[in-house]
Formats: structure tokens, sequence, C-alpha cells
């Protein structure tokens, strides 16, 4: 057994241990099945609770199954990626601040080893937790609303996954070249949110975004296909991960270990 | 034997620099101790030997060649040991026997000798969060042991532990000792005479002081006069400073330390002035300077 | 005015209930077994379970220690 899948099998014993794995999928079911539960009974909520004068006229278009499952991808792009970021933020930085990080390296670990285990780690909780998360919104969406076609939620999936790809990769960057947690989640955030708006901003300039997947995703959506520049977009975010995770093993290498 | 040999080793930290070139080695089989006080730079000393630290300058060899990556052949217990907090001691035990490229079998067999050795057959099963320090610092020897290291690091291994748990560290490194070769920092001497064969004193990122420790004591070894009086004398220990055969004179309120470069002229001179002067000693003691004092006449000078 | 018993889609409901029912537990168990928390336990037990959902995400991402 390669030293890579010993520290593999202890992030993934870590997150059974500290209920990650428990936690972080739940959260994204919830938020995934709230938003079909609520478009569906938004107009008897308003007549129960809303408070409206008598005489008005709800004219409340229900929403297709495609434009649900938008919204709940928007969900999973703000609240979603916000517990992602905070639930991985301390990923290295941690273990650096600890000092366990350098019981590790002080063993004949490769330094790309330990960084590419983290990384599968994060990969591993992120995407079981979109898929869960995102089928469960399904499920609710189709018995409540309508049957969106299996092959869109697919490769909407799919291409929705590179981005939140990205963001676990900016995190554990941050997380390996800063020390405090909070300050990691801060930045990256920071960044993604940045990265998010500017793309929506400048639209056609930005096609090479990693942010412009999020696009794409609802483009699949609505259409079957993805909007124009998906290519470009798509080998620029692969392109991006690969020199993060480069970088984030450079500078590892560079930091002090077991102050 | 020689195991490992530093050459012009240095490191620096932007404009300070830690580690101003030493040039030191270590027989096979040895047990060695690397003195200084604190901010001397012993850990970044032996963070390079282990390999977690670059070195500015300078090289490595293990057994004559050239040094790519040591940490193969080191154990390293570092002076605050840390451990994932959510894992049982003998969990802890295996993950580390494992990097060390153990596969799981050997490593769950070396954990389990490894657990009674340091007496903690008993906590193995329990998370490391509810260790002792004791206990923490004697799960960190077992960790870095796993992959029977050909040298064993030890930072500052016994400062931090109560009377007890020092004493436990010391017998389990004597015990070590017969087996690898040790190298372990400290700022405390009595430490270095009980159980180290060789000694390094490092100060101010430079090596002061190094040879056998009985070798050293032998070369640095100086006749020494204690002198208690019933009042200050002053004057007239300032006056004796000028005497050849006197180097060095130590005054602590009515007590002094006259270091003698001979010692029996100087004996008699010191005394001859004593009886002259009518001058009103409570105790006069002839002795030798001990580790300690080498010690902090390398660390003042 | 008033939604009757029978009107309420249980069938849609009781699976989100179910899964709050066990973030909160999940949280509680963690919560309780740590030996430390950052901040008073009592606090993070009254966070669990009186806020729900944001209650026990709140408590595993800040009042779990990370080691």
């Amino acid at each position: 057994m390669t030293q890579w899948t010993v520290l593999y099998r202890k992030e993934m014993t870590e997150m059974v241990r500290n209920y990650k794995i428990l936690w972080v999928p739940i959260v994204f079911i919830l938020l995934g099945v709230m938003q079909p539960v609520s478009s569906y009974y938004m107009p008897e909520i308003l007549d129960t609770f809303g408070g409206l004068p008598e005489g008005t006229i709800l004219e409340m278009p229900t929403p297709t199954g495609e434009d649900v499952l938008m919204q709940v991808l928007s969900n999973y792009g703000m609240l979603g990626v916000l517990i992602l970021v905070l639930s991985a933020m301390g990923v290295v930085s941690a273990e650096r601040q600890s000092g366990v990080a350098g019981m590790v390296m002080i063993k004949p670990v490769p330094y790309s080893s330990y960084i590419l285990s983290k990384w599968a780690g994060l990969l591993t909780i992120t995407l079981i937790t979109l898929f869960i998360g995102y089928a469960a919104s399904w499920y609710y969406t189709s018995l409540l609303i309508e049957t969106v076609d299996f092959e869109r939620i697919f490769q909407s999936v799919l291409i929705y996954s590179i981005w939140l790809v990205f963001v676990v990769t900016l995190t554990l960057f941050f997380s390996t070249i800063m020390k405090g947690n909070g300050g990691v989640a801060f930045v990256t955030i920071f960044v993604v949110f940045g990265l998010s708006a500017v793309t929506s901003i400048l639209g056609e300039n930005m096609k090479w975004s990693p942010a412009a997947m999020t696009e794409h995703t609802g483009q699949v959506l609505l259409s079957g296909e993805p909007g124009s520049g998906f290519l470009l977009g798509f080998i620029t975010t692969i392109a991006i991960i690969i020199v993060v995770l480069i970088a984030s093993i450079q500078i590892f290498k560079q930091k002090e270990l077991l102050e | 034997m020689e195991l490992l040999k530093a050459c012009d080793l240095a490191k620096s930290f932007g404009n300070t620099h830690a580690v101003k070139g030493i040039n030191f080695h270590i027989e096979e089989g040895r047990c060695v101790s690397l003195l200084g006080p604190n901010g001397a730079g012993k850990t970044t000393t032996l963070k390079m030997l282990s390999g977690l630290l670059e070195p500015t300058s300078g090289s490595i060899d293990f057994k004559g060649e050239k040094a790519k990556d040591l940490r193969e052949f080191i154990g390293y217990l570092p002076q605050y040991p840390a451990f994932y907090n959510w894992m049982s001691g003998k969990e802890f035990l295996v993950f580390a026997g494992q990097l060390a490229k153990l596969n799981r079998k050997e490593a769950e067999i070396r954990s389990e000798e490894l657990l009674e050795r340091v007496g903690l057959t008993n906590a193995k099963k329990r998370k490391i969060a509810g260790y002792s320090g004791g206990m923490r610092q004697r799960l960190g020897l077992a960790q870095a042991l796993i992959h029977r290291p050909k040298l064993l690091m030890l930072d500052e291994p016994v400062s931090a532990l109560d009377p007890l748990g020092r004493r436990e560290v010391l017998d389990m490194m004597r015990e070590i000792k017969e087996e690898t070769t040790i190298l372990f920092s400290t700022h405390v001497l009595h430490d270095a005479e009980e159980i180290s064969d060789d000694i390094l004193i490092i100060n101010a990122g430079e090596i002061a002081v190094s040879g056998s420790l009985g070798s050293v004591m032998e070369k640095y070894r100086q006749p020494i006069l204690h002198i208690e009086f019933e009042s200050q004398a002053a004057d007239w220990l300032k006056s004796i400073t000028s005497y050849s055969v006197v180097s060095e004179v130590d005054i602590q309120g009515n007590k002094v330390s006259i270091v003698l470069n001979d010692m029996v002229n100087g004996k008699q001179t010191i005394l001859q002035d004593i009886v002259d002067r009518k001058l009103p000693i409570l105790k006069f003691e002839t002795s030798q300077t001990t580790l300690e004092d080498l010690f902090m006449k390398v660390v003042k000078a | 005015m008033n939604v009757s018993l029978n009107e309420i889609p249980w069938g849609a409901i009781a699976p989100i209930i179910v899964l709050q029912l066990i973030l909160m537990i999940t949280a509680l168990v963690s919560c309780i077994r740590e030996e430390k928390t950052n901040g008073p336990k009592w606090m993070w037990i009254l966070v669990i379970l009186f806020i729900s959902l944001l209650g026990p995400v709140i408590y595993f991402v800040v009042g779990r220690r990370n080691d």
C-alpha cells in the first residue's frame, strides 16, 4: 500500500469520525429538497400565512422543473459553497497549526502525496454531497412538479461538479499557504464570489472563467446544450485546477513544519 | 563507523543566521547530546538533519554518501509531538508505521511491541486526546522508533516533563541507546551528563565544544576554589584578578568561585593572602570545574 | 382558515423532518462526546436544539475543535 493510500484512508476515517461524511450531505439534501417543496406549496403558504388582503388574486405561474433545479443549484452556489469552504478550510492549515503535519512529513512521505491525498478526500466528500443532494432534489421535483429529463440532470451535475472541484481546490491552496482557518475561509470565499460576480458582469470576456461553468449548467438544464465557449471554459478550469495543485505542493514543500 | 557528517551546515531565516556553518560527525552506536541555551540553533540543526528543513548551504553525508532524503533512516521526536487526537494510540502507531513503508501487518506487530515497551499497552485503545503529557511523549518516542531507524533524533525529549515522566523517558533512552544511535538536544546539562557518550555544545549557531564526554571534561577541566566569607571582601577579590595563577573570579554576594590555572600554587597563594589579611572566611573548598561551568563559560563568551 | 392535519402532505414532509432530526442528533452526539468545544458546551447544545438546520451546521463549523 502506498503512502498516498494510507493518507487518503486516514482522511476518510477522519470524516467518518467527525461526522462530516454525514452532516455535509444532509445539509445539501435539505437545501435541495426544500426548493421544490416551497415552490409547490408557495401559493398555499402565502394564502395561509401571508396575510394578503382579501381579494388579491395570486398570479403565480407554477415554475417548471428546470426552473426549480436551477434555483437549487443557485442555492448550492451560495450556501452550498459557503458550507463546503467552511468545512474544508482547516484541511492543511489546522494540521500545520497543531504540528501533526510535521509528524507526517518526518516519515518518508512525498510532499505531493500529502497534498494529493487531502485533495482526493475533499473531492470525495464534495462529489458525494453534490450527487446525493442533487438526486434528492431531482426526486422531489419530479414528485411535486414535473420530471426533468435524466440526461439533462446528469450532464448538468457533471458540469456543476467541475465548478465545485475548482472551489475546493482553491480552499486547499489557501489552506496550504495561510495559517488561520478563518482567514482561509474568508479569502477563498472572497475569491470565489468575486470571480462569480466578475464573470457574470463581463460575460463575453470571461468565457474562460471557471465560474462560467455555473452558467453552462443552467443552459444544459434549460436547453440540453451548454452555451458557447464551454470547451474553452472547461479546458482552462481543468488547467487552473492542475496549476493550483502543483503550486500547493511546491509551497507546502517550502513551509516550515514543526515550529 | 561514521554514520552522519555535517559539512558547513548553515541556515538563515532572512537576516538572522540561526546556524552558521557547523561541522561535526556522529559515530554509529553513540548517544550524542546537542547542548545549548534556548535559541542556540539546536532545533534548526536537528530539523536540517532530519530533512524537514532545507539547509541554506552545506551538506549532510549519511554513511559516507551525500544524502538526498534521510527521512527513511531517521526517527524524529519533536519537542512538542502532535498527533491526530481522534485516533487511538495504536491507530496512530500503525498509521506512522505504514507511512514509513511498513506493510499493515508489520506495522501492527511493531506497534504492539513498542506500546509494550513504552508502557502504553493499557491505553492503546484510548483516544490520544485523553493522554497526559508523559504519555504523549512516550507515544512520540514509539512513533519515532516504528521503522527501526538508524538514527533517533529527539528534540528536548524531557524538558517539558515532570520529574517522574523525565525519569521514565531517560530510562527508555538508556535502553534504546543499546540498539540505535541517538542524537538528542537539551538545555539541561544534567541529562546530557547522565546518558550521553559524546557532546556537542552549540551556542549562537556555532559549535563551541565537541568530543566525547570524558575527553571534553578532561580537556576543559580546571581547578576551582569556592570560598565563603563572613562579610564581603570585594577589595581583595579585585586585587587577586591580577595574579598569574588566577584565571577567573566570579563573585556572588559573600561567596566567590576562583578558577585557577594551577591548583597547587594557586591554593598556596590564595591561602597565604587570606592569612596575611586576616580575612574572615567561613568556608574554603577546592574542586574541579563541572560541565555546567564549562557550559556557562561557553555561553557567556 | 386553518390547514387541517390531513391536508399536510406527510409523504413529502416526513423525510425532511427525519433528516433534520438526524442532523440535530448527530451534532448533539458529537458535541457531548467532544472533550472540549470552542466555547461552553451547554451553549452549543442550546444552539443545536433551538436553531433548526443552521444550529447544527454552525456547531460543526465553529464549535468543533479541528484535531
